[in-house]
Formats: C-alpha cells, structure tokens, sequence
C-alpha cells in the first residue's frame, strides 16, 4: 500500500534537477544467419527431402539414446534388439527403432484430400485444432522403408506431433501395430559456451567503450573457457516484445505503446530509474507481428489460428478482383516505422517477422523489406551482394528472419515469431505452450510440424528446423500470455524458455537479464 | 506551436498558462520539452510546479496524470486492469518473476492506484490539461507532436532533452547518391532557406522543393542550372541532375516562324525531346504562327497527324509531367491545326538553320544537328507536335505507306547498383502501312483525311467534334465533296 504522501517527495521542482546525459549499455550482437533462404532459390523440389534430412540428422543422436537405455533390456524373458528399419520388424519381436512420427488426424488438413477434392485454394482452411476427442487420431511412425502404426498407453502421456524424430521400443501385434513400451527422445542437443562466437567485453559496466565484434569462429580455446563473469550479479537487459500491432484502426492501446516508447527511449520516469533500469535495457528484439494489418479485432482472438491464413478481411461493399490498392493501410507500417526511427539513435532494435508482419508466409520468414521504413532503414544493414551469410556486420536495426537465432552478450539466443508453437498447439490437446517448447527443444526441431501443416520452404540440403545446438534463451512471440521456465538437459544444458505475450493484448515487455538469464516483465497500465 | 528558444524558470509557466487555457490543449513532458528544448525530468518537473502552483491558486484548475512505476503487490491484480487479471497466474511459471508495473494515472484515481503498489521506484507528472482527462487514449495524440521533432540529430537530441545516448549507434553509409549526411542536413533548416539565391548555379545553396513546380513556369531569362534539393527527411528521394533547363524557346520559334521554315521547328522539337529525356525540365511556352506550308505528299500525309501523340516520357517527377501535359493540352488548343511539316528541303535547311537561330543553347543545338546529321531524311514536325512521331515517307505508292518514324523506344539496363533503370530515347523504326494509318491509341484528333473516298466515309460517321478543330485546315486544301462540306457543320 503506498499513499499519495509516501511518493510525493519523488516529485521534483525543475530547480532539483540535474541534467545529465545517461548512456545506454552496449550489446554485443552475432547474429547467425541459419534461417535465411538464398534469393534464387527454387521451389520446385519436394518436401519428401526435407523429412529424409531431418531424419538422417536426427536418427543418430536419438538412436545413441535408445541404445544407452534399452540395449540389453529384458522383457518377459525376451531381450529388446535394435531394428533398423520400420519394415524390418518381426511380429512379435521385443525391439526398438526410430523414426519419423507422422499424424494421423481426421481433421488435420490433408493435401491428398484436397488434390482429389480439386480443392486449389491459396489460403489453408483455418482450424483452431487438429485433435481430435473421439480418438479417431492415430500416430504412425515411418521412415524411408515405410510406416507402421503406434499403439499403447504411452503414447498419451506425451505429446507427439507430425515430424518429431522418436525412438519407440515395443512389439508389432497381430495386427501389424506396434506396442509401445517406451518412447525416447533426442534430447537437448550440445549446447555452446557462453562467448562462443563473440568476444566478451572488456571493461564491464555501462560506459565501456565501442566493441569490436569479433567473431571467434576458429577454435581459440581460451575464449571456451572463460567462466561467465559476475554471475550472481545484476547486468544488462534485452527487452523483448512481441505483437505492437501498429494499427491503422484501432487506437484502444496508442497509449501504452507511447509509453513503451517513452520507457525504452528513457525519457520517462525519474532520473535515477533512468540510469538504474532504463539505461541497462541494450537491446529490443520485437518477435513478430508488429504491424496489425486486420482492422477486424476478433481476428486476433484467434492466436492459434494457422497463421498464412489471416489476411485482410475483404471489404464488404465493394468486390475488387485482384489487388486493391484503395484496401491498403499505409498507417501501421508507417507508425512501426517512425516507432523505429525514434528509438534507434538510443537502442538497436531485431526485429522478427510475424504471421501479419508483411513478409513472407512460409516459414522461415524472411526479413520485412527495408522498403517498408523510409525513416528507420538507414540503420540497417547496407544491402551485401554476397548475400546473408556474409561477414557483414549486422544492421543496428537487424530486420531479422523468422525463426532467429542470435548470439546476444555471449548467449546463444533463439526466437520465433510463433507460429511454429501456435501449430504444435494444434496436435495436442494440452494448454501448456512452454511444455511444447521444452518438448521441441527435446525434439532437436524447432518446427516440426513444417512442412505439413506449417507452411514452410522445401529444403534440399539441410533442415534448419533442426537444432544443432541448444540455446541459452529461447523465446516465442505472440503468445497469449507470460510464461517462462527454465529446463535441463542431461548434459548440463540449461535452457531459459520464455513465451513473450503479445503487446497489444497484455502490455506486456519482457526483459531478460544477460548475466543471470532471469526474466522479468514490465506491464504498462492505463487507467 | 510557440517555440521558446531559451527557456528561462518563468518562460515555462506562461508557455504552459498559454498552452493549457488558451489553447486549451494538453501537454506532456515530451511535448512541453521539444517546445522549450529544455531535458525531460526538467520538463516533468516544471509540469508538477505549474500543477502545483495553479492549483494552489485556484483548486482544480489543472488536471494532472501522473506516471507510477514501481512493483504491485501480489494480490491486487484484481482492479485496475481486469483482461490482466489471472493470466499472470495461470502461466505455468516455475519461478515468481519480478514484474513492474507502469501506470499512466489521473489525478482522481491516482489515491487508488497508487494503493495497488506495493513499492514505488518512480512516480511522475505526465501531463497537464485544462479539463479531467476522460480518455487518456487522446494523450497519444499529443505524443504524436513530438514527431516533428524526430528528424534533429540524435546526439544533439539525447543532449538537450535527455533520451537515452548510445554511443555505438552507427547508421549506414549511404553510398551514391546522397552526399548529405541525414542529421547536419537537418540540424538548422531555418538557416537553409535564408541561404536561397533567386538563381543559382549547380554548385549553389539547395533551392528547397516547393520551388519545383515552378521551375516549369521559370522566365526564359531564369533559365539556368538549378540543384534542388528536398528535405532529407522525404522518403522517396528524386536525384535531380543539375540539369540545363532550356527556357528559349520562345525566341527561337518566332525567329523559326519568321524564316518560315520547318526545319527550325523540328530542330527544336528534336533537342525539346532530347532535353525532357534526359529528365531536364523543358518547358516552353511557344506562340508559333500558323504555317501555311504547301502539302508536298499527297493525302497520306495529313493522315499523320492522327497519329497518336505519344506520351512525353522520362520525366522526373509526377508534378512536372503534369505541368507539361497542360502545357502541351493548352498550346494544343491555342492552334486548331498545326503546320505541316516540310520534306527534304527544309531539312536540308536545318542543317544551316539551327546553328544560327540557336546560338544561345549551344548544346541543345550540338545535339539537334548531330541528329540532323544523322538522320538527314528527318521530317520532324513543330513544337506543337512535338509528341507526334515523325516519319519519313520514303514510298507511298500503291496504295501503302512506307518509311520510318520516330518513336519513343524503351531500354531497360541495369545499373552498377543492382536497379533497373528505364530510359526512353528516341529511335527510328521502319514502317508500312495503309495510307489511311489506323490510329493505335485513341489520337487526341483521330480525324481522317477528308480526301480519299474511304476516309471520307468515315470523316461523315465520326462525331462532328472531332472534326472541327481540323475543319479549316482540310478545307483550305482540297476541294472535299459534298459530303465533307455538311459534315462540318
């Protein structure tokens, strides 16, 4: 309980003030470019290679698991064998194998379906869940030599979606199914060493001085074993926020984005917050969805909605065949824009595409064209024609890709705009959105459900839907609220998972502190 | 808005007095520290002293929000702020995370939110106004004043009104085409339009923008090399080359209608499309005579003037184009009918014609003999019809046309910076057809010549209106029929 009398002495005369210039703390930054797509690239492969790399990629890790468990286990007297393949399990046989889980689900959009319906319809058919109550839904395992179907309690006290990499141990029954005894997972993949590919800084506290950011790619050992300094300590923080939804239509919370402007940019509150908490805020990543382009509000009610399908709602008087260049809203990219252009000369800014941001449907997402901030783009990064991959030092305002994955302060940051957690949601008759990020990170695949039923593009080469290396934080945009836990892995990884709600919805920022990792939030209220 | 240069301790009180009651509008602290330039906590506090001492004053005579920031107690998440209530506890959060709460509060409900903290790390005034705030959400609309003030530089800006300064803050170079760096273009734009010299050279002060649609309209006499440069914060930036703007035209005209010859006229037509191509502003405002020159072809000839005016292309803003357009619209009505254009002589007359009558523009005139040279078939029409492609009859026997016209023909190549880059130049291209060209464009006169029977058909079935601005011209020279004579009426 505070009383109007206790705060009042915080209120100032313009005589007590002392004007001094407060310096925000520096963030080092390596962004790794593991979710761009090359600007020729092609789509005329198929998926099937997509799945083949996964599985290839993940099969050893998750079958060095199953060995480590069940090699040697004897069940009634019959000992488990490893199976190679799906087609080469014996009827009867105690064994185990891996593969791909795909599925089965009557109300899961089918593409085989849709062909012999000759549905061609651009938009997807937006279901809010693929599960199903009846237990009509069935989980087939398969790989390259074929499929088989998975039966047992066990399969109901986990969460399994289409694409993650599992082993099962069982055996095949009279009918050709397999009880499942036991299900293993990957687990959390190798994860790096703070410092990894950036130099720490030298001089700590706020006012050190510009930092090179030198990339450690080759192997200097000393640089692995620096110990994290300070811990225990207080250090800077990243602010992350999600869903600004800048709108052209609806000014209910203008408000609360000026003051997260304010608050960001450090002018408001007292001088000594400023310098305490304002100035230690390095870094803004916004993970998706920061232009709102319905002017419908209940489309956003619908956050698991399958995210290519929220387009503008047609206008209802007027049909227009083809583009209507009168439909568009110019305002919320160009309120975004000067959003941005304010706070960049203070801060620099990620930013990370969302379902509604204008970029590309198909995961990954590309980055939003700098065309779209006038103001903002002369803090990005010049455009290279050697590509994203090159050794070009990151734009102050990194207009990101979707997935995102960054070494931010030393740690190894990973981000998502949402969609892949909104479609995984959708498989599973759970609320619990960080236990599906914990479950991927086990997975090893930050968007399993991709290419089924979230849209994604056919790789040929490599899956970057894979994680090869876990990351210290990993975040979700544009989820419905707050959350974040903390997992392990059992070689000692250990994985800070946040759900950033959406800012339009909530108020919310979240800030993550970069030596201790915890989080804290801001909300921002108006009354 | 009044803008105080130096903000004294008293100036603020009645920037504020005059802001609030006689504007009757709302201030906040940025708004309040963009107009005095003062920095922001000084900004907050002059609102609280204001607040303070017209209150005591006169009680209730400003209404104030204040900003709370600090920590809520657990439990009270209930009032206030309902669609927040419960989501905090319903994430499965393994850990109590620290969370602060800023709230934006009126002075009437401050008591009330004020006892929903557990421990106030901040607390500020916000904004002042006139009247109880019934919606806060309107604030946002004064915020938004602030933004007249973004572009200034952002280390100055950090200085003088205390946002946060980041000294690794780097921009990208813009390479190519814009010298300027953004903030010291911007720093004193007062002082930059007190530095416009009526007439300046290409190395001169900036003109600013609102001198660009004049620039068509600039006396012959103006005409000189003009560098204009636009605000730097204008998204879509137009380079404009220093380009010649050719203003002597009028001149040259009269003295070409005085010699009475054709050639001069297509001279300048030539270095006109030449001129606009190369994105210069070529305007003119030329009173040509009405030429009475003899029809040397037969009835083909005048059919070319159906021809379609191709659109004046490559120019460089959307603004001129249209001042051109009008331009060319208005010399098109000032003359019913334009004068036909002379054969081979006259060209040959222009080769001697143009050096002389052109002297001033040497360049202009460099180019429009080198074309002369180059194409000494070249039949070009007057300035009037300077749009319309001009052809070369080089057979027009048997009942078909042929030769060459001169058309607006697309390139596109791409530059060293990756664009692609459009220009349109003149070239020549071979052409056959029917005497009676077919119009492929909707001409802005489509009217046939009345002479052969078959154009006469149609003459008699097109609307009376399209006929009536070439009436006169194709009476004097044929006879027509019968039919031509009550069609124009």
């Amino acid at each position: 309980m505070v009383t109007l009398e206790e705060v009042a002495g915080l209120l100032k005369k313009p005589s007590d003030i002392e004007k001094t210039q407060v310096s925000r703390a520096p963030s080092s930054y390596k962004p790794l470019d593991s979710f761009f797509l090359k600007k020729d690239r092609s789509y005329k492969q198929q998926f099937a290679d997509t799945y083949f790399l996964r599985l290839v990629t993940i099969k050893p890790a998750v079958e060095k698991i199953a060995a480590e468990t069940w090699s040697g286990t004897v069940i009634g007297g019959e000992t488990a064998k490893k199976v190679d393949r799906v087609l080469d399990i014996r009827q009867g046989e105690l064994c185990w194998v891996s593969g791909t889980v795909y599925m089965d689900m009557p109300l899961k959009p089918n593409i085989l379906e849709d062909v012999s319906k000759d549905r061609w319809i651009s938009a997807p058919i937006t279901t809010d869940r693929y599960y199903s109550e009846d237990g009509q839904d069935q989980v087939l395992l398969e790989d390259d030599s074929g499929r088989v179907r998975l039966v047992g309690n066990v399969l109901k006290s986990v969460h399994l979606v289409t694409g993650c990499i599992i082993a099962v141990m069982g055996t095949e029954n009279i009918n050709g199914e397999i009880e499942v005894i036991d299900i293993k997972f990957p687990d959390l993949a190798p994860q790096p060493q703070r410092w990894t590919l950036t130099k720490p800084p030298t001089i700590s506290g706020g006012g050190g001085h510009a930092k090179g950011k030198t990339q450690a790619w080759d192997e200097d050992e000393e640089m692995m074993d620096s110990p994290s300094p300070l811990k225990g300590n207080k250090g800077n923080k990243i602010a992350i926020v999600s869903g600004l939804c800048f709108s052209g239509t609806d000014p209910s919370y203008a408000l609360e984005l000026d003051l997260l402007h304010e608050y960001l940019l450090g002018e408001a509150l007292d001088q000594n917050t400023q310098r305490e908490e304002l100035a230690k805020i390095s870094r803004l990543i916004i993970a998706g969805n920061s232009i709102s382009t319905t002017s419908a509000t209940d489309n956003r009610t619908q956050v698991g909605g399958q995210s290519n399908g929220q387009q503008k709602p047609p206008a209802p008087s007027t049909k227009k065949y083809g583009y209507d260049s009168s439909s568009y809203n110019p305002l919320p990219s160009q309120l975004l824009d000067e959003f941005l252009s304010e706070l960049l000369p203070c801060m620099p800014v990620t930013l990370l595409p969302g379902a509604q941001d204008p970029a590309n449907a198909s995961y990954p997402q590309q980055p939003i064209h700098v065309a779209m901030f006038p103001r903002s783009r002369s803090w990005c990064a010049p455009p290279s024609l050697a590509g994203p991959g090159s050794k070009a030092e990151a734009g102050w305002l990194d207009n990101s890709t979707n997935p995102w994955e960054a070494e931010v302060d030393g740690w190894r940051f990973l981000g998502t705009g949402g969609q892949n957690v909104d479609d995984v949601f959708k498989y599973v008759e759970s609320e619990d959105r960080l236990g599906m990020m914990e479950a991927m990170c086990r997975w090893r695949c930050i968007a399993p459900t991709a290419p089924d039923t979230l849209w994604s593009y056919p790789f040929q080469d490599n899956d970057p839907f894979v994680m090869k290396t876990t990351p210290h934080v990993y975040f979700i945009g544009c989820q419905p609220e707050f959350s974040t836990k903390v997992i392990h892995g059992p070689e000692g990884q250990v994985v800070r998972l946040v759900t950033v709600p959406s800012f339009a919805e909530t108020k919310e920022l979240v800030l993550i502190d970069t030596e201790t990792l915890e989080v804290s939030r801001v909300k921002i209220a108006t009354s | 808005m009044l803008i105080f240069r130096v903000a004294t301790m008293e100036d603020y009180k009645k920037y504020l007095a005059e802001r609030l009651f006689t504007e009757d509008k709302m201030v906040t602290y940025r708004t309040l520290s963009r107009a005095l330039k003062v920095h922001v906590n000084v900004a907050k506090a002059m609102l609280y002293d204001f607040h303070r001492w017209q209150n005591a004053m006169t009680h209730g005579k400003v209404h104030a929000t204040y900003l709370v920031y600090g920590t809520k107690k657990p439990e009270m998440q209930d009032d206030g702020d309902v669609e927040m209530s419960g989501s905090s506890r319903e994430g499965n959060t393994d850990e109590e995370v620290f969370t602060q709460t800023l709230s934006l509060a009126s002075q009437d409900r401050l008591s009330e939110v004020l006892s929903t903290y557990q421990h106030v790390t901040s607390f500020q005034v916000y904004s002042l106004s006139a009247h109880p705030l019934k919606q806060v959400q309107l604030l946002s609309d004064v915020t938004r004043e602030v933004l007249d003030y973004s572009h200034e530089d952002s280390a100055e800006r950090s200085k003088q009104y205390g946002s946060m300064f980041n000294a690794h803050m780097r921009k990208r170079d813009r390479h190519g085409k814009r010298p300027q760096a953004a903030p010291v273009s911007s720093a004193n734009p007062v002082e930059k339009k007190a530095a416009i010299t009526p007439a300046s050279s290409s190395s001169g002060p900036k003109k600013p923008t609102e001198k660009t649609t004049e620039k068509t309209t600039e006396k012959p006499t103006e005409a000189a090399a003009k560098v204009k440069e636009e605000p730097k914060d204008t998204a879509v930036k137009e380079e404009k080359p220093p380009a010649k703007t050719r203003k002597a035209a009028p001149p040259t005209l009269k003295r070409g209608a005085s010699s009475s010859s054709g050639g001069i006229m297509s001279a300048f037509s030539k270095a006109v499309a030449k001129a606009s191509s190369k994105s210069a502003s070529a305007s003119s405002t030329p009173k040509p005579e009405e030429q009475t020159t003899p029809v040397l072809s037969d009835d083909g000839e005048d059919d070319s003037e159906a021809v379609p005016a191709p659109k004046k292309v490559a120019d460089d803003t959307a603004a001129r184009a249209k001042k051109q357009r009008e331009d060319e619209l208005r010399l098109m009505m000032e003359e019913s009918d334009g004068e036909e254009s002379e054969q081979k002589e006259e060209d040959e007359e222009m080769g001697e014609d143009a050096p002389i009558e052109e002297a001033p523009e040497p360049e202009v005139e460099a180019e429009a003999e080198a074309e002369a040279e180059a194409e000494p078939e070249a039949k070009t029409k007057s300035k009037k019809r300077e749009a319309e492609p001009t052809e070369i009859i080089s057979a027009s026997g048997d009942g078909r046309r042929r030769g060459r016209r001169r058309v607006m023909k697309k390139k596109q190549t791409v530059d060293s910076q990756g664009y692609l880059v459009t220009i349109q130049e003149p070239g020549w291209e071979s052409f056959s057809e029917d005497e009676t060209p077919s119009t492929p464009a909707s001409a802005p006169a489509p009217a046939p010549a009345p002479t052969s029977s078959k154009a006469k058909i149609s003459s008699t079935s097109s609307p009376a209106g399209s006929q009536s601005s070439k009436g006169k011209k194709a009476g004097a020279r044929s006879q027509g029929s019968i039919m031509s004579f009550f069609s124009k009426k």
